[in-house]
């Protein structure tokens, strides 16, 4: 009986189109001559994102940010063409134990440091090491933040409570001095850096993504989603996250920057690499003896200051790429500016 | 309860625990809903007309809500049963032998995966707003489709491996072309025999003329067409629920999602959609209201469902559109034999598309009949209210009649008859006795002492 009702009303549906192939597949078919229909054919998200970079182009913030950062990647992906290096271990910075030199002299462009390590090589693979550091600590930390926050904020009850109280453990102490506390007690390399930055890095990206997801959670498709029969593991990572993630796609762009000045912060202080290593911070922290020091390259007296200067700027040009970039994705992301 | 009654509910209790005190909210509600009829929820907001609706959904939210007792009987469709019996360990639970028997379930009995068995399949229901009701980041033909490959994966999986045996996987696939011979005909290259210009293949040597047919599957053609075949046999297999969730594997799953999607289009096509293709891609936001609640209706009827639930349908929408939702709805309820539980606070709407109403107020059911006998003699001085608040062709008045005073509030409601406070024929003994829901005459049912509607006397 109900079989009949439903090929009954299946046929009076079917009627305008013809049965055998099925209609994506007729218009897919057509697409491929047709640039009007190719145009329909393109997937709703690829429209969306399509429009996100329309914003973003406009945004002038975003444009000046994403130079910085390609600039930045430029010298990390060309790293061995700008700067070959000498040795196997790239995080090794060719040296000739004499005192700095200025930029320019001897073929070093950015001239030399501490021991006579050359300033160009540190920076541009410094670049990589950077980059491996905050992509890697920011993405580990969103993850876990992801899990944890999500989860507590949605289940609520004795798991919130239980694995807030977690994350507050880690929030009470400050993150720098949890970290420095962390690698001191590991062997000093850039692995145990970033366990520490990770280990410290978690606790607000679960906090922000919880109250999202506490407020995501009352609204009304949520409701809708389990009046449907959804299950509540899907509801939650497929209904609600997508909706409460923009915040931490932000909070997670802005601190890529920060990561790096904070792994620099502990390079410096003496809690991340070896000396002499290709890391901004530790540059920064190497050059430190020699700064505004005089020093003579051919009969010329040199205040060295491009010993910090360099790595600094470095740092400078990437903590502030991504922090404008993670500023206009704010914008860029707002429903309320989108349309 | 008779074999026409889909839904009975009985002497339901709700309260809500609230750091105010209790609220409650629901306070011996009795109805009944027959199949194929249209049963209005009437009363003023607040009465609990929603949260007797989300009860038979299984969605009150606990805490702060609690369902102190009551019953509420579905006849559920066997099929779910029978997933309920076979997706695990619950054989032993009473509930499910006691349905095997009558095929009618207490809702409220059920565990929290049964009910979602039932949530969307067999009940579903249409919220009061559109668009905060449908998720921004889901497309429309998602979001039909996600209940479609939740609730029908075995018809998906049939649908496939019939188009995988319906002449889409060709034996021997032979390639040709259309020549010219010196007289200008069109000929096929394999068989020389004469061919019309739209001819996509030849009908002599069945060669093709167009590079890719028709869609199928190219690869592991029996390894899917075994996984499919198991999945039409037992929608709930753990085997094909685990691989659905390993990336690359998952993809088994891809021919279904194309089903779904083509019954998503037949769908939107149900509910006069025009231009289904591209509403299908088209993000909540993208489409008016009226749309999106024909969306909504096309997401709670995918699934042929026995009771939709439309919870003020059209509250959200413009006048035009209302009337067009709802005479949708009404057709839509036609054709598939549907029940529909209509709550809405608007008059209009239940002598328009209502069989039956039931009358709220502060909880309590108070008349529950036909909709002529309703409008014709409302028996309950809350009805009789009700029905002169509403402004009338045929009468000249300066000012419309209202009920006194305001809804109680129901953490400390009045004692005895609920609406003795506002009620003018009001008697001591109303505020000692709480009248029952008796019936008056045959199908109209009053809970008032003005009609001896007093348990003992």
């Amino acid at each position: 009986m109900a079989d009949e009702q439903q090929s009954k009303i299946d046929s009076s549906v079917n009627e305008e189109q013809a049965p055998k192939t099925s209609s994506y597949q007729r218009q897919r078919q057509a697409s491929l001559f047709d640039p009007e229909s190719l145009m329909k054919e393109l997937e709703p998200r690829w429209r969306e994102f399509k429009n996100s970079l329309s914003l973003f182009r406009e945004n002038i913030t975003a444009m000046v940010g994403l130079g910085f950062v390609i600039f930045i990647i430029f010298l990390a992906v060309f790293a061995p063409i700008i700067s070959p290096p000498t040795t196997a271990d790239t995080m090794y910075i060719p040296r000739d134990f004499q005192s700095p030199k200025p930029p320019g002299a001897d073929g070093h462009l950015l001239g030399t440091g501490n021991w006579g390590t050359d300033m160009l090589y540190g920076i541009v693979w410094g670049a990589r090491t950077s980059i491996v550091i905050s992509l890697f600590v920011v993405m580990t930390g969103v993850l876990i933040g992801l899990v944890v926050g999500s989860i507590a904020g949605f289940y609520g009850g004795k798991i919130d409570n239980l694995m807030m109280r977690i994350t507050d453990v880690f929030l009470s102490l400050p993150a720098l001095i949890l970290a420095m506390a962390i690698a001191s007690i590991l062997e000093r390399n850039l692995q145990n850096m970033m366990l520490a930055l990770i280990i410290v890095w978690w606790p607000p990206y679960a906090r922000l993504i919880r109250a999202q997801v506490l407020s995501i959670k009352e609204n009304t498709y949520v409701e809708a989603a389990k009046a449907i029969g959804v299950k509540k593991n899907r509801i939650l990572f497929k209904h609600i996250v997508p909706n409460s993630i923009s915040p931490l796609i932000v909070a997670a762009t802005m601190d890529i920057g920060t990561v790096v000045l904070v792994a620099a912060g502990l390079s410096y202080i003496g809690f991340g690499v070896s000396t002499g290593s290709a890391e901004w911070g530790r540059m920064v922290s190497d050059g430190q003896a020699w700064f505004l020091s005089t020093v003579y390259w051919e009969g010329q007296a040199y205040t060295a200051s491009w010993v910090v200067i360099f790595p600094g700027l470095a740092i400078l040009i990437f903590t502030m790429g991504f922090s404008l970039l993670g500023d206009a994705l704010r914008d860029i992301l707002d429903p309320r500016l989108r349309r | 309860m008779s074999d026409d009654t889909l839904l009975e509910i009985e002497n339901l209790y709700i309260n809500f625990y609230t750091k105010a005190g209790v609220v409650k909210a629901i306070d011996g509600v009795a109805l009944s809903i027959n199949k194929g009829e249209t049963f209005g929820l009437v009363g003023e907001s607040g009465c609990g007309k929603s949260v007797t609706a989300n009860s038979i959904m299984g969605l009150v939210q606990s805490p702060p809500g609690k369902i102190e007792s009551g019953i509420i009987r579905f006849s559920t469709p066997k099929e779910i049963i029978r997933r309920a019996k076979t997706k695990g360990l619950r054989k032993k639970d009473a509930y499910i032998k006691e349905a095997a028997s009558k095929d009618k379930i207490d809702i409220l009995k059920l565990n929290k995966k049964d009910i979602r068995l039932i949530r969307g399949r067999a009940i579903s229901m249409i919220f009061q707003e559109p668009m905060s009701a449908l998720n921004p980041v889901f497309t429309a033909g998602d979001q039909i489709s996600e209940i479609i490959l939740l609730h029908e994966k075995r018809e998906m999986a049939e649908a496939v491996l019939k188009r995988m045996e319906d002449g889409k996987e060709p034996k021997k696939f032979v390639r040709a072309s259309k020549k010219k011979d010196d007289k200008g005909m069109l000929r096929c290259s394999g068989c020389n025999s004469a061919v019309s210009k739209e001819q996509k293949t030849c009908t002599q040597c069945g060669a093709s003329f167009v590079r890719n047919p028709e869609p199928r599957i190219r690869f592991g053609h029996g390894f899917y067409k075994r996984i499919y075949t198991k999945m039409a046999a037992d929608p709930d297999d753990r085997m094909l629920n685990l691989m659905a969730k390993i990336p690359v594997v998952r993809r088994y799953r891809h021919p279904m999602i194309r089903e779904a999607n083509e019954k998503a289009l037949r769908m939107l096509r149900l509910v006069r959609i025009p231009d289904p293709q591209n509403v299908m891609k088209s993000f909540p936001h993208e489409l008016s209201g009226g749309m999106q609640q024909r969306v909504m209706i096309a997401i709670a009827l995918s699934c042929r469902p026995q009771l939709l639930i439309a919870d003020e349908p059209t509250t959200a929408l413009d006048v035009t559109i209302q009337a067009q939702i709802l005479k949708l709805i009404q057709e839509l309820q036609e054709e598939m034999g549907t029940s529909v539980l209509m709550i809405t606070h608007n008059l209009g709407i239940v002598a328009e598309v209502c069989d039956r109403v039931g009358v709220m107020y502060a909880g309590c059911m108070v008349e529950r009949a036909d909709t002529k006998s309703v409008f014709k003699e409302p028996l309950h001085p809350y009805t009789q209210g009700l029905m002169n608040s509403i402004p009338k062709v045929d009468l000249q008045l300066t000012r419309l009649e209202t009920i006194e005073g305001n809804v109680p509030n129901l953490i400390k409601p009045p004692s005895g008859c609920r609406f003795h406070t506002r009620c003018p024929y009001a008697m001591e003994h109303c505020k000692e006795v709480k009248p029952e829901l008796i019936e008056i005459k045959p199908g109209h049912s009053v809970a008032c002492h003005l009609y001896g509607g007093v348990s003992n006397g």
